[in-house]
């Protein structure tokens, strides 16, 4: 789909039939699906600073936040020609865990989801697609060293409050 | 975001904003987005363009819209 430069000027490596992650050294992992709704390395400082805040990898995201966050950034920088501000994406948004019915609770364990009352405040969108088995579809990427997107591929995220705290602000 | 008409912007003019630019909004840039110069711009992930049944198709995709569908 031309959405990666080549193989060695990306930095990327296709699993080798491996049935679970096992990055090497300097690798985070990284899903087909992401790519497809505006994931890039190396990774925007934006999005790297919501891991952050969130105390996840960015093997922990579902393929739709990618896309939440993908369209905030875009609508923020080429529409309205303004410096992204967590404010508003955190007073718009929040991170839910996923039910605990099937599915890792690592690889997509966790959702960016427009809060309650936001959706008439926001741009209208289906956010929340049927995705089955992006999950399967992994890679690898060299990512710079001190990036916020390396995860440790065993961790399971635990809920913070930063992950429904809501900051004041009246936009 | 009151400096906003929703009215005029949903999430697939967003999405299908940033397909035919060939760029990745998630992806570190050397300036931003409104600084955007076109088909040679250098953030771009290739210099030709999608024509647009293939950003449709993208979109459909995307949102698991029928093959048909032209929003």
């Amino acid at each position: 789909m031309g959405l990666l430069h080549d193989q060695e000027l990306g930095g990327w490596r296709a699993q080798e039939g491996e049935s679970y992650l096992d990055p090497r050294a300097g690798e985070i992992i990284v899903f087909e699906d992401f790519f497809k709704r505006g994931f890039g390395v190396p990774v925007h400082s934006f999005l790297q600073g919501l891991l952050r805040y969130y105390e996840i990898g960015i093997c922990n995201l579902h393929p739709n936040s990618i896309l939440l966050v993908s369209t905030f950034i875009h609508l923020c920088e080429a529409y309205v020609g303004i410096e992204l501000h967590f404010d508003p994406f955190c007073y718009l948004s929040c991170l839910r865990k996923k039910g605990t019915v099937g599915g890792s609770k690592i690889a997509g364990g966790v959702y960016l989801n427009l809060r309650d009352g936001m959706k008439n405040r926001y741009l209208s969108c289906p956010w929340n697609t049927s995705l089955t088995e992006w999950y399967k579809r992994w890679f690898y990427i060299r990512e710079e060293p001190g990036s916020a997107t390396f995860c440790d591929v065993g961790y399971v995220p635990k809920k913070r409050t930063s992950w429904t705290d809501r900051p004041k602000f009246s936009g | 975001m009151v400096l906003i008409d929703w009215s005029r912007v949903d999430g697939l003019g967003v999405v299908r904003n940033f397909l035919a630019r060939r760029v990745m909004p998630c992806q570190r840039r050397v300036y931003v987005a409104y600084e955007y110069q076109g088909w040679q711009d250098s953030t771009r992930l290739r210099p030709d363009n999608l024509d647009k049944p293939e950003i449709q198709q993208r979109i459909n995709e995307l949102f698991n819209l029928g093959d048909s569908s032209f929003v």
